[in-house]
């Protein structure tokens, strides 16, 4: 018998990508994370993130970038108790990572990790802590921050001045210090260097006032310190420091403003500065720099605000770096934040946001667009669920070549901005320097999800070693597509309805601001579609550069107006400027050799940028829509692809009605069908001649690894195929019950078992189980009986060998028998599976998912979505045919 | 007022540590505020002709080192050609010098060291001034027609005495380097925050007899001792002379602009001297810890004294530290006399509060003298309305107790005493006393509400150094307790059931009055626990007294900071540590 060697497809196989993109919800098993203090970041590497922060009890967690990984990051625990402070370091010079934390009134101390060497994932692992005390146990130790050489920590006492403590790392062997004043409490402290004297940046209480102070360590020669102290007209709150060049420290100290103290340098003394904006008392105050650009976040009452000293002039056209923006409300109602750099992002934060529930919250500018986007950080947890809406893209590939696999090769993605997505249930970050390779399967395909929270997505870039080119997938384009046809059905903007029938610009809007919008909608969207897709990207995407202007695509207005002279770029104007000046606007759009230029009126200010990319696009019909009193939820729900789960309940039931009685019926039937096929088998092997053996031709041409032709991509029948990667995940996580093992013992004995009888026929013989699996469908509609599926499956077999045949048939058997066992423990026992027991339990209102269940859901999504595209009904609207179908199940495998 | 042998006669001295001075002088010169390089040729030094001037030449480190090289190579010719009597030569050697302008009398070319300064033993008008050379060279032409002698000055060190008892500020310099606002300060007291700060020392150090080095301290070469006392005095006297503002050792120190606000005591006049000490840290000894430079200040714009020994302390006040730790960087000393300025202003606040109240009277309009005791005596005469015929007096008499050290500053204790007189009073055409009942915080006797025994009160105020020179006063206020000071069980009859009528009152007015005094110095000097608020309070908290809690009271505050405010009675001294911690703003 020949045996075939395995091809792999290949740039001549002529392979096509098929895909199709979906507004739509989606749901992953994964929580929110509830944070409480301190949020850290620490960039592992240029895209990589480890966030640390205390939880709700206080506890120090962390967790870790991770692409590829369920939600994208893995959870630490790294303390046993509540930790009233902690803090790391690192070392740039050695490549170290040293954290530091205070628990049980103890200073902790980890080793310094070579960041390099150290495998971050396993983070609790690895870390191994060394503890230090005060002087006396009667003080409380408040507060503790490490440095390159040294660890620090603060102490308060009820009758006594506060006191802070320096050890050295190597012997960590604290020495107590006093403070220039009655310093009752020490607020904040920092490790840094002032007038080349490295030391400690100190605010701290005195009586009802506060000191902001410099102390240096020790001098060998003369045993004093250098003292500074830093006014203003305002008492501070908190403080951030910021090397520079020089290797001092920059001071930024915030009460109701920003103050910016430049030490002594060069034989000049220090500089006080105070910064554009006036704040509602400053909570907590970040600086990050990169070369000579410096970004300020700030929190205050009223939430999280950016200023930065890349200000756009519009004089030169372009970016200076020295003048301070006024600041920008980025995030409102925000209890806590860190901030981090990445490579293709501007700025990122991590955010604490009381308004949303204390859950942690990334925001982050797109360095190509300069947009902002908002995304809550979230841990993976079977046992938890989480809805967002995004773009679903089905991808799919196909050869007419048969016999090429597609599985192991590679697949390239990366985007034309910077993105965070799922593909399956993985999490990657894509964007014009982030490439992200993807691994096939059997089954050549794949879900992009990509979260998003406007209308706007960026386009994502397909490359693989077998394809002849790039191929470009437009996430937004099919959605914007629809909501032109409604507009267009509904002869105009006004007098579009929602899915509830109500309008959807609300009532009091002006019809003339509709009709602007709708005109501009209209040429928003053609522009979006006639953009060449093959070229779209033509932004200069291949490198992070923070002071390149190009990477803003924002040209200058030549109007005065405050907003302008305030140097925003088009992301930060999208962000705050527009959504509090939407009341009124004036809307011009044309075409200018490298993109699109609009134009924006609000009153008598005018704003125009140069968009290059279909995501801003996006952003902007979305904002254009804001401006009418139409916001994304709203345009989600209008345009988005919604779930019907009744229906697919219905079906569901339907199915699992059938499928009961089958499986009543088959558990009394299996001696009469093991008889029957000893029976036939034996004739058959007198029948069949050695010579017979052989696989039908126009059978070879079939691709097993071939996706289904009879149906194209589409991510919303998909929708549950592509959650099937968790499947597996139930089994350590959760208290619920997990997959039953029973079920898997059997699937892995079935595939052993199967093995050596693949091997030995080749991939023929997965064909021929193909074509007996149509049948077996056509058995289940009625249009064959059991029988006489039996005896074409037999004779399809046969062609593999009798003797094959034989042991594949006991092979089938055995697994039937332990499958029809397993089944009736699935008919009544609820387990748990990640992402689809939640949703089935809210929408069958507290049925508990059983076996039979899932299996019945797993054919009932896509069959009902179809049947409803196809046919606008569910399948069984009617209850006659539900009836009958379901009684079919009872007889269906008799033999006679 | 009498002088205070503490204090070398002076108001208040502010005792900065030499190992201080020396660290800032480093900071200064790591940021190049001093020069760390020398490097220029000088002329017209030694034997000058009539009218000729010493110059120098400074400029690009290339250009006056081929000047340099030159210079040392025709001068070597010039020594050759008068050797060998080759006089034309000699003669065209001599006119080249001349045209090219080289003719120089030594040249720096050296790296210096941080300064630093000596506090000199039995000596408290001078110091000890420590050029340290790190290496380089001195070249010197001993003669304008010999060679040039180079000098290696790696690890040098010159140093010499400079004065420091006599030095007066130049008040019209210092007003035209102010602000504004600092303008009148300056003017009202002739002294600016800024002659406090380390700067200044350089600035005031100007008479130094720099060629008088000490040979102790002093290291360098043997044959270089002639050609260093010239080019060091030479040249310190060319760039303090030359330069627009003299300052010593060619060091472009300026001031820096201080913003400060009039302190209770605001010096008036300043001099300087030093005070050695041999004290040292036990656990961290480092020489001249405890030896203090002196800021010697008047307040009031009285005269410094005169006499052959002011200025000279008796020992150096940085010894009566209580932090002595890296921290800090010396004492501040006042006079107690003076300091009692402050105790007043804290009396009249006080005062302040009881004659607020209605019908209260003080008895001198303030504090004075009882039995030793400073005492205040208020009265408050009660008639009328639902008293009827009856009168209460009350007096409430404050006491002051002396002075305390406590944890972390100073203690004022006011002892609260109550004394009431109840009269029942019988009017038939005239007024008769049936009865007259007395209670008081010395009353031992419990009637119905008022539970016994008395209690004198008291009213406790902990001056602690607070920020920039300001004082934060924290109180514990304990209300006086009043009992009868005769058991009522010996009324009988209706004298008694009138009493019962007027208890109510005696419950409703005075004490009432003392809960107000005690609400009142709570809400003013900021007891959160305490939130009543009324106009009257309004109106006291405009009172310039009442803002003790705001109030600069010591001086100096942008340029130090300050705690553990102390008396120290045997010295009749107030004294706290600082810490030299100039402010930013």
């Amino acid at each position: 018998m020949e045996k075939e060697q395995v091809k792999f497809v290949s740039k001549e196989d002529q392979v096509s990508v098929s895909f199709a993109s979906e507004l739509m919800s989606n749901y992953f098993p994964e929580s929110n994370i509830e944070g409480s203090r301190e949020i850290r970041t620490f960039m592992v590497g240029p895209d990589q993130s480890l966030i640390f922060y205390q939880d709700q009890q206080e506890m120090l967690k962390a967790i870790l970038r991770k692409e590829g990984s369920e939600s994208g990051w893995i959870p630490f625990s790294l303390s046993e108790d509540a930790v009233r402070s902690y803090e790391f370091e690192f070392n740039p010079k050695k490549g170290t990572f040293q954290l530091a934390k205070v628990e049980g009134n103890q200073v902790w101390v980890s080793q310094a990790l070579v960041v390099k060497d150290t495998d971050f994932e396993q983070l609790d692992q690895v870390i191994q802590w060394r503890k230090i005390h005060a002087d006396s146990f009667s003080e409380t130790i408040d507060k503790v921050s490490i440095g390159t050489r040294h660890v620090l920590f603060g102490t308060s006492a009820e009758k006594s001045d506060a006191l802070f403590y320096l050890a050295d790392l190597n012997d960590l062997k604290p020495v107590s210090y006093t403070f220039p004043e009655h310093a009752k409490r020490i607020v904040q402290f920092e490790l840094g260097t002032y007038a080349k004297s490295s030391g400690v940046f100190f605010l701290y209480e005195i009586g009802q006032e506060r000191t902001m102070l410099f102390q240096s360590f020790e001098d060998e020669e003369t045993g004093k310190t250098d003292d500074v102290r830093f006014e203003s007209e305002e008492s501070f709150n908190c403080f951030a420091l910021l090397e520079t060049s020089s290797g001092n420290h920059m001071l930024y100290a915030a009460g109701n403003q920003v103050h910016e103290y430049k030490g002594p340098e060069k034989g000049e003394y220090g500089k006080h500065a105070v910064l554009p904006g006036t704040y509602d008392q400053i909570q907590k105050i970040r600086v990050a720099s990169y070369d000579q650009e410096r970004t300020v976040w700030a929190m205050d009452k009223q939430g999280l605000f950016y200023q930065t000293n890349r200000f756009f002039d519009q004089s030169s056209q372009g970016f200076q770096v020295g003048q301070w923006t006024n600041p920008l409300l980025m995030v409102e109602g925000v209890a806590q934040f860190s901030c981090a750099k990445g490579n293709g992002i501007r700025n990122q934060l991590y955010a604490i946001s009381t308004e949303y529930g204390s859950e942690l919250t990334r925001l982050w500018q797109d360095s190509v667009t300069t947009l902002w986007n908002t995304n809550k950080v979230t841990l993976s947890n079977m046992d938890s669920l989480k809805e967002v809406a995004s773009y679903s893209a089905q991808v799919r590939f196909s050869t007419a070549t048969s016999l090429r696999s597609f599985q192991g090769q590679k697949v390239s993605l990366s985007a034309d901005s910077n993105i965070f997505v799922y593909v399956d249930s993985q999490s990657y970050h894509l964007g014009p320097a982030h490439q992200v390779e993807i691994s096939l399967g059997l089954v050549p395909e794949f879900t992009i999800i990509c979260p998003v929270e406007e209308l706007g997505a960026a386009n994502i870039h397909l490359t693989a070693d077998f394809l002849q080119g790039e191929e470009l997938i437009n996430l937004s384009g099919k959605a914007l597509d629809r909501l032109q046809d409604k507009i267009e059905k509904a002869n105009g903007l006004g007098n579009v309805k929602n899915s509830k029938g109500k309008p959807l610009v609300p009532a009091g809007v002006q019809p003339d601001a509709v009709q602007a919008a709708q005109a501009g909608i209209s040429q928003m969207i053609s522009a979006g579609s006639s953009m060449d897709k093959k070229a779209a990207p033509v932004l200069n995407s291949s490198s992070f550069r923070v002071q390149g202007a190009v990477s803003a695509g924002v040209s200058a207005p030549t109007v005065e107006s405050f907003f302008v002279h305030a140097g925003h770029s088009l992301g930060d104007f999208l962000h705050t400027v527009w959504s509090k000046a939407k009341e009124a606007f004036e809307f011009v759009m044309e075409k200018v050799a490298d993109g699109f230029k609009f134009i924006i009126k609000i009153g008598e200010q005018v704003f125009n940028w140069i968009v290059k990319t279909l995501r801003e696009i996006g952003s902007f019909i979305q904002r254009v829509f804001e401006a009418i009193g139409v916001f994304f939820k709203d345009l989600f729900d209008f345009l988005a692809f919604l779930f019907d789960w009744h229906a697919i309940l219905e079906t569901k039931r339907a199915y699992k009605g059938f499928v009961e009685n089958a499986i009543v019926n088959l558990r009394g039937e299996l001696v009469n069908i093991r008889k029957f096929i000893d029976a036939t088998l034996e004739k058959e092997i007198e029948k069949f001649s050695p010579e017979l053996v052989s696989i039908p031709k126009d059978i070879a041409s079939v691709n097993v690894s071939e996706s289904p032709k009879e149906s194209s991509p589409d991510p919303r029948s998909n929708w549950l195929n592509s959650k099937k990667q968790y499947l597996d995940n139930g089994k350590t996580k959760g208290e619920g019950k997990k997959m039953p093992t029973e079920l898997s013992d059997v699937f892995e004995s079935l595939m052993a078992d199967l093995i050596p009888i693949v091997q030995e026929t080749g991939k023929g013989l997965l064909e021929e189980l193909k074509i007996v699996a149509d049948e077996f469908s056509n058995v289940i509609h009625g249009k064959l009986s059991f029988g006489e599926f039996l005896k074409i499956a037999m004779e399809k077999l046969a062609g593999s060998g009798l003797f094959i045949l034989k042991q594949l048939m006991d092979v089938i058997l055995r697994s039937l028998e332990s499958l029809v066992e397993v089944a009736f423990i699935g008919l009544t026992q609820p387990w748990n599976v990640p992402i689809i027991s939640p949703i089935y339990e809210e929408f069958s209102e507290g049925d508990k998912l059983t076996f039979l269940d899932l299996m019945c859901l797993f054919v009932a999504i896509p069959s009902t979505i179809l049947f409803k595209i196809g046919e606008n009904q569910a399948p069984f609207e009617s209850e006659e045919v539900k009836d009958a179908f379901i009684a079919r199940g009872k007889n269906i495998f008799q033999l006679t | 007022m009498k002088e205070n042998p503490n204090l070398a006669g002076f108001d208040m001295v502010l005792g900065l540590s030499q190992t201080t001075i020396n660290y800032q002088f480093k900071k200064l010169y790591q940021n190049d505020f001093i020069q760390d390089k020398w490097f220029a040729l000088v002329g017209n030094v030694l034997n000058p002709k009539e009218g000729e001037k010493p110059f120098h030449l400074a400029g690009a480190d290339d250009e006056l080192k081929s000047k340099i090289d030159r210079w040392i190579a025709l001068q070597h010719d010039v020594e050759e050609a008068k050797k060998s009597e080759d006089w034309a030569a000699f003669g065209q050697l001599m006119n080249t010098i001349k045209t090219e302008g080289l003719n120089f009398d030594y040249a720096w070319d050296a790296d210096l060291k941080a300064p630093s300064i000596e506090i000199i033993d039995k000596d408290p008008r001078n110091l000890y001034f420590n050029l340290s050379f790190e290496d380089g060279k001195l070249y010197y032409r001993p003669e304008s027609t010999s060679a040039v002698k180079v000098f290696d000055l790696s690890g040098s060190v010159y140093a010499f005495t400079t004065p420091i008892g006599r030095i007066k500020i130049n008040k019209d310099q210092m007003v035209m380097e102010a602000d504004e606002a600092m303008d009148s300060l300056i003017r009202n007291s002739g002294l600016s925050e800024a002659d406090f700060r380390i700067e200044s020392l350089f600035l005031n150090l100007e008479n130094a007899n720099i060629s008088d080095f000490d040979k102790n301290r002093s290291k360098f070469p043997e044959d270089a001792t002639l050609p260093l006392q010239i080019a060091v005095e030479s040249y310190f006297n060319l760039m303090l002379k030359g330069a627009e503002n003299p300052y010593v050792l060619g060091y472009g120190v300026t001031q820096p602009d201080v913003k400060s606000s009039e302190a209770m005591f605001q010096p008036t006049s300043l001099a300087f001297s030093s005070s050695y000490s041999s004290k040292q840290n036990t656990s961290k000894p480092i020489k001249g810890q405890f030896s203090a430079l002196n800021f010697l200040m008047m307040l009031n714009k009285e005269d410094a004294p005169t006499g052959p020994t002011a200025g000279i302390m008796p020992a150096s006040v940085i010894e009566l530290g209580k932090d002595t730790s890296s921290t800090t960087d010396g004492v501040f000393a006042i006079d107690r006399g003076h300091f009692d300025q402050y105790i007043d202003s804290l009396d009249a606040y006080v005062v302040s509060v009881f004659k607020e109240k209605k019908d209260v009277s003080i008895e001198s309009d303030g504090f004075q003298v009882k039995d030793g005791k400073p005492t205040m005596v208020a009265k408050s005469h009660m008639s009328g309305g639902e008293l009827g015929d009856d009168k209460i007096d009350t007096t409430y008499t404050l006491v002051r107790k002396p002075l305390k050290n406590v944890d972390q500053g100073l203690e004022v204790e006011y002892e609260f005493h109550v004394s009431i007189k109840v009269h029942l009073i019988a009017k038939v055409f005239v007024e008769i006393e049936l009865k007259q009942i007395d209670l008081s915080t010395s009353g031992q006797y419990s009637y119905k509400d008022v539970k016994g025994p008395g209690k004198v009160g008291s009213m406790k105020f902990l001056i602690k150094n607070g920020k920039e020179g300001r004082f934060d006063l924290e109180n514990s206020l304990d209300p006086p307790t009043i009992a009868f000071d005769e058991s009522v069980y010996l009324f009988e009859g209706g004298a008694l059931k009138v009493f019962l009528n007027i208890l109510k009152l005696v419950l409703a007015w005075p004490i009432l009055i003392v809960e107000g005094i005690i609400n009142q110095i709570a809400i003013d000097l900021g007891n959160k626990d305490v939130t009543k608020e009324n106009e009257s309070i309004q109106k006291l908290r405009e009172l310039d007294v009442l803002n003790q809690t705001n109030k600069v009271i010591l001086p100096l505050g942008k340029t130090y900071a300050y705690k553990n405010l102390r008396a120290i009675e045997d010295k009749s001294l107030i004294v706290y540590d600082i810490t030299y911690a100039p402010v930013t703003e």
